[in-house]
């Protein structure tokens, strides 16, 4: 196709075979030239492009002339403009292949042992480092020694950019523990209870099996006496293993608080592009109602890579709070889920002996008490302050 | 007008001008055997795939062959693509339906 056709617009006709006799001798009348001409193998029509501005000629044939189609720029833009969209998307496109180099657009961090990512990328916020920081005026040397100063757990500290990415490489800084270890320090019981085995390391024991010791006495001193030495001082370390009791009271009432969902859950949809927080809607007033709030962001992905844009959720579910009753059956049984869950989330700090269970009802509700007489290591270290 | 269109031809030769030039000329380009453009033309007077007849005023050409089909057509000249086989002046101006 011609391209001044392509330019300014073109439509393309069909007429029959047997009308083509009939339909030169009006184009030579009416002094139009039928541009690129071809037969149709399949119809047997003839077929031609005309211009826009060849309009009103096309109009003066007395021949049948079918039109088949259109094609160029004018009338692409008019289909265009009918799909807002995608103009949208075309604009988009061109901002971002012409401005994205300019921004940053990942913070890759490696090396992390003890400090998380996210702590290092907060911190490289703070100095002026976060996705979405406008290269040119984003100083990476000043960063870095800003982080630097302002975390001792960072021994190293570099930042490496590579396009619209900046990889960040970190060397935790190795705390000394020698020093600590020679710190003079004591042992000294947790808990009140009867020691059943003392298993002392360093130091000198106090206790022996069979002796009740308070909760703060001293198992193991770190001071030492010898008639050739004198006094000497020693981390004092081990285990010393006694039979303590631990209560546990649960109590669950008759009378409780109970959610009730009261009509729809709202959710408030917001884009998250970069640091900026776009606002779908506008937000509706809100009302001073109780509601459950569920938080999410979703990131968008490409080929496995994180985007920089994201959707961010907030779902309101406003509730009623009702007061009810329950039974004393149903009040009994959640206090005896409620002490398992209790017991469970303690039972690796000791290996239980005895276990005996209690149950009080009152008039308010039911209270489960459990005693437990358990073998645990009380030891803990404490250190002697010295000049 | 014979003794015009006589002079018209003899003035023609004189001075080296084109035939189809001057007023009642007609000219004829053949590129190879699968194109033919016809300047000059009054009239198309048949149009088919086997045969197309050009009126040239005086005179009608005749072109008969294959897959004929006219790919430009202005008010001077018509081209005509196809498989050519055989070109025909007849006598005659118009040709009687």
């Amino acid at each position: 196709m011609r391209i001044d056709f392509r330019l300014f617009g073109y439509r393309t006709f069909a007429v029959r075979e047997e009308d083509a006799l009939a339909f030169l001798e009006e184009c030579q009348r009416v002094g139009f030239v039928p541009k690129n001409p071809k037969r149709c193998e399949k119809t047997g029509e003839i077929r031609f492009a005309a211009s826009l501005f060849e309009r009103r000629k096309i109009r003066l044939l007395k021949v049948a002339v079918r039109e088949v189609g259109t094609g160029g720029l004018p009338i692409l833009f008019r289909r265009l403009i009918g799909r807002p969209g995608l103009i949208f998307g075309i604009a988009a496109a061109l901002f971002l292949l012409i401005f994205s180099h300019l921004f940053l657009w990942d913070i890759r961090v490696s090396g992390c042992e003890s400090i998380t990512e996210g702590e290092i990328e907060e911190a490289l916020a703070e100095a002026g480092v976060y996705r979405g920081a406008f290269l040119p005026r984003t100083e990476m040397d000043g960063a870095i020694l800003s982080v630097r100063e302002k975390d001792e757990r960072i021994g190293y500290l570099s930042i490496n950019r590579r396009g619209t990415v900046a990889f960040v490489q970190l060397r935790e800084a190795k705390i000394e523990t020698s020093r600590e270890e020679v710190r003079p320090a004591n042992l000294i019981a947790t808990a009140d209870g009867i020691v059943t085995l003392p298993m002392i390391y360093a130091g000198e024991c106090l206790v022996r099996e069979g002796d009740a010791v308070r909760a703060g006495q001293i198992l193991a001193a770190g001071v030492t006496q010898s008639e050739k030495a004198g006094g000497n001082l020693t981390r004092a370390a081990g285990q010393v293993l006694a039979k303590t009791t631990h209560t546990y009271r649960v109590f669950v009432p008759f009378s409780y608080e109970a959610k009730t969902p009261e009509g729809r859950a709202k959710t408030v949809r917001e884009i998250k592009f970069f640091n900026k927080t776009i606002k779908l809607y506008k937000n509706p007033p809100e009302k001073d109602e109780k509601c459950d709030i569920i938080e999410e962001t979703r990131y968008f992905t490409f080929a496995g890579v994180k985007l920089p844009i994201a959707v961010h959720s907030i779902k309101k579910a406003p509730y009623t709070s009702v007061m009810r009753q329950r039974g004393e059956r149903e009040a009994w049984q959640i206090a005896v889920k409620e002490s398992e869950t209790l017991l469970g989330a303690e039972k690796s700090a000791y290996a239980i002996l005895e276990k005996s269970v209690a149950r009080e009802v009152s008039a308010e509700g039911v209270t489960l008490t459990t005693t437990i007489v358990a073998e645990e290591n009380i030891a803990a270290v404490a250190e002697i302050e010295t000049k | 007008m014979p003794k015009k269109r006589d002079f018209l031809a003899r003035i023609g030769a004189k001075l080296d001008i084109p035939r189809e030039a001057l007023p009642g000329g007609f000219g004829l380009f053949m590129s190879g055997q699968n194109e033919i453009i016809v300047r000059g033309y009054r009239k198309i007077l048949r149009y088919g795939r086997e045969e197309i007849e050009l009126s040239l005023g005086k005179t009608r050409l005749n072109i008969e062959g294959e897959d004929l089909f006219c790919t430009l057509l202005t008010a001077e000249s018509v081209t005509i693509c196809g498989n050519i086989r055989r070109l025909t002046f007849c006598a005659g101006e118009e040709y009687a339906h």
